[in-house]
Parts: structure tokens; sequence; C-alpha cells
């Protein structure tokens, strides 16, 4: 059953069988609204970039040929039947992920944008596949290379990278990174409804640190986007950001803490 | 309380009790929901049959206010809030539902997809009733007619 479904799968890098059956799985997670036109260019680059990942397109209920399109360029496609917003689009891909017959070993979500180089996606991976950690964030201010964002997103980054910095007692520099690689058993405790499905940040670097995961950053280069806009743009202004992101990090703070994840296998 | 303001206090009473029995009938209001209403219409009648001397009791030594109708106005005013805030709950929890369902509905139709039991491009636009001008190409489309979705 598992055999059958592996070799009818629609991406093209799964038809060729692994020489080592004890291969780690790995899987890309792109969240993506309206991305059509560039997501053909962004799933290639990644499948050139780390041939061994499945690609898997998330369309949060686009509006243009998103979904066509990522499937025409061999990935997996997730459509939502409406917008449900970039936290949600993330959680359907833990659940496709930890529900699926492949059994991926880790998952790196990148932008859809093309805002991050697909080349780090072993960098990423290959520290959670160590074992050392079960989340590793690519961090763009690791190097003092690349794009900088404007001043007004850079303040909120270094206040809530200082709060998520002194609550999970590590040096946290980019909290709003959404280049991360998850181990399994992270992206299965995402399944629960805890996840903050609305817009996942610096609140999910604590809530990791609660449930117990370790975390870690890693240098990345990161352009800017060529739109300017993406997923995180849009009509949350930054001041309801910073509003939002200050609520969700108090009452994460106030709550019980999250059941512990089952543990290692 | 003068005796035309009692009339017409309990009349509302009677007449917000009535609608809400009628939307119930005709199945536009879940019964859930109903008790809200209908405790809210009660108490409207009530609080006119309250003795003004008791409102005036009530409004000055609870609530500080030498102006029972202004207590009245700011209990009424709380009695909505509440109502309000209990349907932003429910409105919290039927979001959290509506989106565990989007998300199995589509992962479902990719796993479909995946073992082409689905026509590749089923689901993959949005749907013609959302959409305002539907691609010309769409009605000629045998596939389209697939029992999809």
């Amino acid at each position: 059953m598992i055999l059958a479904m592996a070799a009818s799968d629609a991406a093209p890098e799964t038809t060729e069988p692994s020489a080592n059956p004890k291969a780690r799985r790995g899987l890309a997670l792109m969240p993506a609204y309206n991305e059509s036109g560039q997501i053909i260019g962004v799933i290639k680059s990644i499948q050139a970039a780390a041939p061994d990942f499945d690609v898997l397109v998330i369309d949060d209920g686009s509006r243009d040929h998103t979904a066509a399109e990522a499937l025409a360029a061999g990935a997996l496609v997730v459509r939502h039947p409406f917008n449900m917003g970039y936290g949600a689009a993330l959680q359907t891909g833990y659940k496709f992920a930890a529900t699926s017959p492949k059994h991926y070993d880790v998952l790196v979500q990148l932008d859809a944008d093309g805002q991050h180089d697909p080349k780090y996606i072993h960098v990423l991976a290959d520290r959670v596949l160590s074992g050392d950690v079960d989340v590793c964030v690519g961090s763009r201010f690791l190097v003092g290379k690349g794009y900088i964002p404007p001043f007004a997103r850079r303040v909120g980054m270094v206040l809530f990278g200082y709060i998520a910095s002194v609550v999970t007692r590590r040096r946290v520099t980019d909290p709003t990174s959404g280049y991360q690689a998850l181990g399994r058993r992270v992206f299965e405790y995402f399944q629960l409804d805890l996840f903050p499905a609305d817009y996942p940040d610096a609140d999910v670097l604590i809530l990791l640190h609660r449930a117990g995961f370790r975390a870690e950053e890693q240098p990345v280069a990161m352009k800017q986007n060529p739109i300017g806009q993406s997923m995180h743009g849009g009509l949350i202004g930054p001041m309801f950001y910073v509003f939002k992101m200050f609520l969700s990090i108090f009452v994460t703070l106030l709550r019980e803490p999250p059941p512990p994840p089952p543990p290692a296998r | 309380m003068p005796l035309q303001q009692k009339i017409v206090v309990i009349g509302t009473s009677v007449v917000v009790c009535l609608a809400i029995f009628e939307l119930v009938r005709k199945r536009k209001l879940r019964e859930e929901y109903s008790w809200l209403w209908l405790l809210a219409g009660v108490l409207v009648g009530l609080v006119s049959l309250t003795p003004f001397r008791f409102l005036q009791f009530f409004s000055s030594r609870v609530l500080g206010s030498e102006n029972p109708p202004a207590a009245i106005f700011f209990l009424g005013f709380v009695a909505v809030t509440l109502l309000c805030l209990q349907f932003s709950v429910r409105l919290s929890h039927m979001t959290e539902q509506v989106k565990n369902l989007g998300q199995k509905i589509g992962i479902l139709e990719a796993q479909l997809r995946m073992r082409h039991t689905l026509p590749p491009d089923a689901s993959l636009e949005e749907f013609d009733v959302l959409t305002e001008d539907p691609p010309a190409s769409a009605p000629a489309d045998p596939a389209e007619d697939a029992p999809s979705s």
C-alpha cells in the first residue's frame, strides 16, 4: 500500500526508488497565496537545490492559478477551499506531513515568494536530522549581509527577539523568520489546536520552548521579496502585528504549560 | 412607573418573545441560541413590573446612582455586551472548526489526487459560485462535470 502510494505520487523526484531504504525523507513546505507566475521558478529552484526533498505547496485559497502551476511544476499540492491565513496553511502542511504514508523525518518550511534561498534547506534539515535540535530556524541576522528589512519592521524584530531570548534563554536574532526546519516530533505536535493558526511568530518559539523542544538558529541569506509584499504583509498592518504579538506572547506565558510531546522514538 | 410606560415595556417584551418563538418555529434560529434571547425578553418585562421604589433603592445603594433609568440602561448595556462576548467565543470556536475542516478537505483532495481517483486538475481553481466570471473554457471541459468535490 505504501509502495503503491509512493509510486503514484505526482512528484517526479519520488519516482526513483531510493538506494538506501533507511534514507531520511524530507519535505519542503511552502504556503502560497496568489503566487501565480513566480511559484514555478521557486519550486524548480528547490528541486534543484534539494532533489531528495518532496515539495508541498499549500495553496491558501488563491484566486489565481497558483495550485495548477505548482502541480504542473511537480509539487504536491493541497488547496484550501478558502483563504485561512499563513498559520493555518503551515499547520495544513504539518498535518499532511504527519499523516503521509511516506513518513517524513524532517520538514523545511519556506516562503513561496522566493525570499528564502533553497540552498540552505539541507543546512537547516541536517541540524534537525543530526538529533541535536528539534527546530532549526534560519536567521538573516547571524551574518551581516543580505536583505535588511525596513526600520519599522526591524524595531519589531529586535523587540520580540529580545523577549523571546529572555523567555527561551537562548539568543534569538530573527523571531519572524519563516525559514525553519522541524523534526517529525515537532510537526506531529503542531497538529494540535494549540498551534497559533493566524500569524505564528515569536510566540511559536516560546511555545516550543515551553513544550520542551530544543531550537537553534543558523545563518541564512534572504533576498528582498521582489513584489515587496508577501502573505506577511497585506492587510495586517505593523501596528496590529505588534499588538497581536504582545498579546499572543503574554497569554502564551499566562497559560498552563502546554502538554508535553510524546517521547522520541 | 406610569401605566402607559408599563404597557409599552411589557408589549415590547411580548413582541420580542413571540418573534423568537416564530424564528425557532421556522428553524431560522437554533434552540440552543434562543434561550438567551428569550431570557433577555422576559427580563425586559420583569424590569417594568419591578416596583419603582425597589429600582430606586437598588440603583442608589448598589450602583451609587440617584437616577434609576440610568441604572437600567447600564444593566441593559452590560447584558448586551456579555451577549456579544458570548457570540465572539462561539465564533472563535467555529473558526477553529472551519479551519480544521478546510485543512482536512484540502489534504483528502490531495491524497485522492495522488491516488489518481480525482481528475488531476479538479479543485485547483476557485469554486464557480465564488468566482464573479468563471473562465469561458470551464463549461466546455467534460472533466469539470466529474463528481470531484
